[in-house]
C-alpha cells in the first residue's frame, strides 16, 4: 500500500516536472521563433526605431493556442509583420497539458540607423522591460512570462552614410 | 629472451650513469644561481635610510635562521629596499609607558623581473618595543578582512608604492567597483604636490597602533554612461570628467585584519617570525594563480589585480597590448581544429549568389589560412569563457535592401544547446556593383557584429552578474565586456537599446587595424598603401553614433573639423583626412569608388557574365 502510494506521488511529481519542462521548452522555442522570424521593415527616415510589445497568448485546456493578442505599449512600426508572425505561432505551437492558461512574451525590436537613440522615453521603455524581467520564467496566477525576445538589426554603413554634414 | 634482459640492464646502467653525470654538473649550477638570486634579494638595491637598513639586516638574520627569500622571489619578485616608504612620526605615548614612542610603518615594494609594476609589499611596523611584519599582494585588494582596508585604500597604497619605484602615472581600473563614480582611470597625486602622504595623526591602544595617511587622486569618469570612447584620459581625449577625491588610509601596526607575525624589536636579537597564512615572511597564497611554481624564475602569479598602469612600457599595461598579442600569427593546433570545424560545418552560404559565395570562400581560406577563422578563434580565446566557435552558425544571404549595404539580424542563442545562429544579409544591388574588397570589408564588419551579439546574448541569457564580474578576458575584449557589464549593472536593457553604437565603437577602437590588415591580406596587392585599407575599414564606423572616430576629430563637436594631422600615417589615416576638403577628396572618394565599382576603385570590379 505504502509502495503504491509512493509510486503515485512519484508519478504525480514527475508528471508535474514533465509539464513544467514542456512549458519552459515550448516557451523558449516560441521566443526563438520570434527572434528568428520577425522581419523588420527598413527604416527610411534615418531615425532609430525601438518597438516594444507583448504577445498575449491564451491556451485552452488541451494545450492549443486559442487566441493571440498583441499588447502595444504606445505604437509599433511593424504591426503587419507582428500580426503575421502571431498567426504562424498559433499554427505551429501547442502545449502538452499546460499548467497555465496564458503566456506573455515581451518583445523588443531594435532597428537603429543614423543617430544614437532619440527616443525621449527610453528610460521609461527600459523600466517597462525591466518590469517584465522581474517575472521572467515565472508563473503567477496561471500566467507565464517568458524572457524578453530581442530582435535586433545591426547595420553596416547605410547607402548614403558618407561623412557629410 | 636472455639477450633481451641483458640489453635492458645495459640500457638501464647507461641511463643511470648519464643521469648521475648530468646531476653532478647541474647541482652546483642551480645552487649558484639560487645563491646569486638571494644575494640580489638582500643587496642589489641598498636601503636609503638607517631604518630600512635595519629592516633589511633583520631580514638577513631571519633568512639565516629559516630561509624564506627563495620562496618570496618565486612568488612576488625582488624587494626594492631603496624605494621603501616609511610613514613616521612621534605618536602619543602608550598607556603606562609615560613617554612618547617613535613608531613607523615601512612598506618595501616588491617587483617581479618580468613586470614593470609593484605587485606586493612587505609592511613592517616598528617601535622600540616590538616589530611586526606582513606581506600583502596586489590581488588581495578585494579581501578587506585580510588587508584591513577598503578596496580603494589598499589600491592607493599599492599605487603609492608603485609610484615610488616607477614614478607617477595613470592607472586603468580593470575592476571599476574599486572607486566611486564608475571610474575607469585614476591618477594618484604626486607626493608634495598638495596631497599629503605623511603621517597625519596617530592614535594608540594597548593592542595596536593606528596610522592615518591621506592620499588624494583624480578619477576619470567616462561620459556616455561608460561607453567605450577609444582614448585614454589626459591624452587630448575629451570624453572623461575629472573628479578630485581624497581618502584617509588607516593602517594598524598589528598587520591588518588578518594579524601579521610579530617578532622582537629590530636591532635587537629578534623574536620569532610571524606565522600563519600571509603573516611574517610568508606571502598569502593566491587562490587563482595564473602560472605554476617552478624554479627561481618567477611565476606569473598576480591574476585578479584591479588596476594596471597605463603606458609604463615593458610588461606594464598598454591599451593596445592585447591587440599586439591578438595580432600575432601563432595559431595553436586546437585553434586550427576549431577553425576547420567552424568553416566546414557552421557556414551556410546557400543564400549567396555564386560570385559572392566564391568571394566569401576566398576570404575564409585566403593564402591557405582562414583570416576570419583565426580572428574568431582569437576572440574566443580572448573572452575567456567556454565559448567556442563550433556553436557559432552564420547564414549568409543576399536580398534587396533600401537603405543598407549589409545587416546582421535574427540572432538567437539557445540556452540549452548553447548554439548561436544569425543571418548576415548583403544588399543584392550592392553585391553586384561593389568591388571585391568593399564586399570583403562589409562581410567582415558583419561577422564581427554577429560574434559580438553572440557574446552579448550568451552573457545576457546565460550568465549571472557574478559570473560576468569574474570574467577573465584579454585586453582585446575588456572594453566591450566592461561596457556591457557597466550598463547591465545599471539597467540591463540599456545595453541592447544601444547595442549597435557599442559594437561600432568597439570595432573603431580596437579592431579596425585587424580588419584593414585582413582586407589587405585578401587583396594581396603590395602596391596599395595601408592607409587605403584604413579608409575602407572605417566604412560604417564614422556615423554620428560612433564616438571613437570623433576622438580623432580635433575640434569636436564643432563642424567642420580643423587642424588635421600633417601626416597621413597618424591615427590610421582618419585624423589626416579630417577637413571638409580632405574628407571629400580622400575618405569619401575611397568609399564611393569601392562601393560602386567606379573607375578610381583599387579593388577588383565586378564584371558582367563573370565575377571579378
Amino acid at each position: 500500500m505504502r509502495i503504491t502510494l509512493m509510486l503515485c506521488i512519484f508519478l504525480l511529481i514527475s508528471q508535474f516536472g514533465f509539464s513544467q519542462a514542456d512549458l519552459t521548452q515550448t516557451a523558449s522555442r516560441i521566443v526563438h521563433f520570434i527572434e528568428r522570424n520577425l522581419k523588420i521593415e527598413e527604416n527610411s527616415n534615418n531615425e532609430p526605431v525601438y518597438d516594444f510589445f507583448v504577445y498575449d497568448i491564451s491556451i485552452d485546456s488541451s494545450g492549443k493556442i486559442s487566441s493571440m493578442h498583441t499588447l502595444i505599449w504606445d505604437s509599433i512600426s511593424c504591426i503587419k509583420r507582428v500580426n503575421e508572425l502571431a498567426d504562424s505561432i498559433k499554427v505551429n505551437y501547442s502545449f502538452h497539458k499546460p499548467r497555465c492558461y496564458k503566456f506573455f512574451v515581451p518583445v523588443l525590436v531594435v532597428s537603429e540607423k543614423g543617430q544614437e537613440n532619440q527616443r525621449k522615453d527610453l528610460e521609461a521603455l527600459a523600466e517597462t522591460i525591466k518590469f517584465f524581467g522581474l517575472f521572467k520564467g515565472q508563473q503567477k496566477n496561471g500566467v507565464y512570462v517568458t524572457r524578453l525576445a530581442t530582435v535586433m538589426v545591426l547595420a553596416n554603413s547605410g547607402k548614403n552614410d558618407l561623412i557629410k554634414e | 629472451m636472455h639477450l633481451k634482459y641483458r640489453n635492458y640492464w645495459l640500457v638501464s646502467i647507461v641511463i643511470l650513469i648519464g643521469y648521475a653525470a648530468c646531476r653532478k654538473a647541474d647541482a652546483p649550477l642551480t645552487q649558484e644561481r639560487g645563491q646569486s638570486a638571494i644575494t640580489r634579494f638582500f643587496y642589489e638595491r641598498a636601503p636609503a635610510t638607517p631604518l630600512v637598513q635595519s629592516i633589511r639586516d633583520y631580514a638577513i638574520r631571519e633568512q639565516a635562521k629559516a630561509p624564506f627569500a627563495e620562496a618570496l622571489i618565486r612568488q612576488i619578485g625582488y624587494p626594492q629596499w631603496n624605494k621603501a616608504l616609511t610613514i613616521a612620526g612621534a605618536s602619543p605615548s602608550r598607556s603606562g609607558r609615560g613617554a612618547e614612542d617613535s613608531v613607523h610603518i615601512t612598506y618595501v615594494p616588491f617587483v617581479r623581473d618580468s613586470q614593470q609594476h609593484v605587485n606586493a609589499t612587505l609592511a613592517v611596523a616598528t617601535s622600540p618595543g616590538d616589530t611586526s611584519l606582513r606581506i600583502f599582494c596586489d590581488w588581495q585588494y578585494a579581501d578587506t578582512t585580510a588587508t584591513g582596508l577598503s578596496k580603494a585604500q589598499f589600491a592607493l597604497t599599492m599605487m603609492a608604492l608603485d609610484e615610488a619605484v616607477f614614478g607617477n602615472r595613470l592607472y586603468q581600473l580593470t575592476d571599476t567597483t574599486i572607486f566611486h563614480h564608475r571610474s575607469r582611470y585614476i591618477r594618484p597625486h604626486a607626493p608634495g604636490s598638495g596631497a599629503t602622504k605623511s603621517l597625519a595623526t596617530a592614535s594608540s591602544s594597548l593592542l595596536s597602533w593606528l596610522y592615518t595617511t591621506t592620499i588624494c587622486w583624480t578619477e576619470y569618469v567616462p561620459l556616455y554612461q561608460g561607453q567605450v570612447v577609444g582614448c585614454d584620459p589626459e591624452t587630448d581625449c575629451p570624453f572623461y570628467t575629472a573628479v578630485q577625491a581624497c581618502i584617509e588610509i588607516i593602517w594598524s601596526s598589528s598587520g591588518g585584519g588578518g594579524g601579521g607575525g610579530t617578532s622582537g624589536p629590530i636591532g635587537g636579537t629578534g623574536g620569532g617570525g610571524g606565522s600563519g597564512s600571509g603573516g611574517g615572511w610568508v606571502p598569502p597564497n593566491n587562490p587563482n594563480p595564473c602560472g605554476g611554481v617552478a624554479s627561481l624564475i618567477e611565476t606569473q602569479v598576480g591574476c585578479g589585480v584591479g588596476w594596471v598602469p597605463v603606458g609604463g612600457g615593458g610588461g606594464a599595461y598598454n591599451p593596445y597590448a592585447g591587440a599586439a598579442i591578438f595580432n600575432n600569427s601563432e595559431v595553436s593546433v586546437r585553434d586550427n581544429n576549431k577553425i576547420n570545424y567552424w568553416k566546414t560545418n557552421n557556414l551556410d552560404t546557400l543564400g549567396l549568389d555564386s560570385c559572392r559565395m566564391q568571394l566569401l570562400n576566398k576570404l575564409i581560406n585566403t593564402l591557405g589560412q582562414s583570416p576570419i577563422g583565426v580572428f574568431l578563434s582569437k576572440l574566443d580565446n580572448a573572452i575567456g569563457i567556454p565559448n567556442t566557435i563550433d556553436k557559432f552558425k552564420i547564414h549568409f544571404l543576399t536580398r534587396p535592401m533600401i537603405n543598407y549595404d549589409a545587416i546582421t539580424e535574427h540572432a538567437i542563442y539557445d540556452e540549452i544547446s548553447k548554439e548561436f545562429e544569425v543571418d548576415i544579409v548583403l544588399d543584392s544591388t550592392r553585391a553586384k556593383t561593389a568591388t571585391d574588397i568593399f564586399i570583403v570589408n562589409t562581410l567582415f564588419h558583419e561577422i564581427v557584429h554577429a560574434y559580438m551579439t553572440f557574446i552579448w546574448k550568451k552573457l545576457n541569457q546565460g550568465a549571472t552578474q557574478q559570473q560576468m564580474d569574474s570574467l577573465k578576458y584579454d585586453q582585446i575584449f575588456n572594453a566591450y565586456v566592461d561596457t556591457l557589464r557597466i550598463r547591465d549593472s545599471l539597467n540591463p536593457q540599456l545595453a541592447i537599446l544601444q547595442m549597435e553604437s557599442i559594437q561600432h565603437n568597439y570595432m573603431a577602437d580596437r579592431l579596425i587595424e585587424y580588419i584593414a590588415n585582413t582586407v589587405k591580406i585578401y587583396d594581396n596587392k603590395p602596391s596599395t598603401n595601408d592607409s587605403y585599407y584604413w579608409y575602407l575599414a572605417w566604412a560604417g564606423l564614422t556615423r554620428k553614433q560612433v564616438r571613437t572616430w570623433k576622438s580623432l576629430w580635433p575640434n569636436f563637436p564643432s563642424w567642420p573639423p580643423t587642424n588635421p594631422a600633417t601626416s597621413e600615417a597618424d591615427k590610421r589615416g582618419l585624423k589626416y583626412a579630417l577637413t571638409l576638403s580632405r574628407i571629400d577628396s580622400i575618405y569619401n572618394v575611397v568609399l564611393e569608388n569601392e562601393s560602386k565599382g567606379l573607375p578610381g576603385a583599387k579593388g577588383r570590379k565586378p564584371v558582367v557574365g563573370g565575377c571579378y
